[in-house]
């Protein structure tokens, strides 16, 4: 893994799921606003296993690869579920789990990181 | 049957609960991954904790699957698997502070739950309070 590209997907992560438990702590709802936040955290997360593939591709090999694998496939469909999942419930508790979903993928990270090498 | 049931007593999926049921199926997740990987990996290095890891998982399935579905059905099964997973955190953290030979590799429920932010703890708690708090139409 990239080092900048992993820091670059945490610091996507977080930001957008701080943002939105912020949205949810002050009870707001601003659906496009969020779609925005939530479709650039699977961008990131899609970047940033596709540079993995590359990397793999090039012949570099993770320490631990099927459990590396089994990380950057969950980074890249939780994210999502996670979203769509939350944001059917249309209180504020639904917008804090959008922001949850988001925050895994940099937790995902980290230990996509840790992994690798 | 669904609907006159959903009116008696509160969906456990909506408000907070749509938050935790999210929150377990991260868990059922990630532990399910966990311990596949280990388990076929390697198994003989320590078997009861990645058997631990493996019925973690399904603990943290049935209790997303309870919580997220609606009827006394799904209640009951979130009830039990909440039950079986604070018993489950609070022997395996207490053993593996108290004997931590056992436990050559780490599970899930080790030290309650330290290796992933003490939230195995907290969960299980927050799952039976929820379940009480939407046993009656208030």
């Amino acid at each position: 893994m990239i080092d900048a590209v992993a820091w670059s997907v945490i610091a996507v992560s977080v930001l957008v799921g701080l943002g939105i438990i912020g949205l949810a702590v002050a009870d707001r709802r601003p659906l496009t606003l969020m779609a925005y936040g939530l479709v650039a955290v699977e961008a990131a997360a899609l970047v940033q296993v596709l540079v993995a593939v590359v990397q793999l591709v090039r012949g570099e090999r993770p320490d631990e690869a099927a459990v590396f694998a089994g990380y950057a496939l969950t980074s890249v469909l939780v994210p999502p579920a996670g979203a769509l999942w939350a944001l059917s419930e249309k209180s504020r508790w639904g917008t804090a789990a959008a922001g949850v979903s988001a925050l895994v993928l940099a937790v995902l990270t980290v230990r996509m990181q840790q992994v690798w090498a | 049957m669904d609907g006159s049931t959903s009116q008696q007593r509160p969906r456990t999926s909506s408000g907070p609960g749509r938050l935790l049921v999210l929150v377990y199926g991260i868990f059922a997740l990630s532990a399910a991954a966990r311990a596949s990987v280990q388990i076929a990996t390697n198994f003989g290095e320590a078997p009861v904790a990645y058997l631990l890891s493996a019925l973690a998982a399904v603990v943290y399935l049935l209790a997303a699957v309870g919580l997220g579905r609606s009827g006394p059905r799904a209640r009951q099964l979130a009830l039990v698997a909440c039950s079986v997973e604070l018993i489950g955190v609070l022997t395996v953290g207490t053993v593996s502070l108290l004997r931590p030979d056992d436990f050559p590799d780490a599970t899930v429920w080790s030290g309650y739950g330290e290796g992933y932010g003490f939230v195995p703890l907290v969960l299980p708690v927050l799952g039976l309070l929820w379940l009480r708090r939407t046993r009656r139409q208030p």
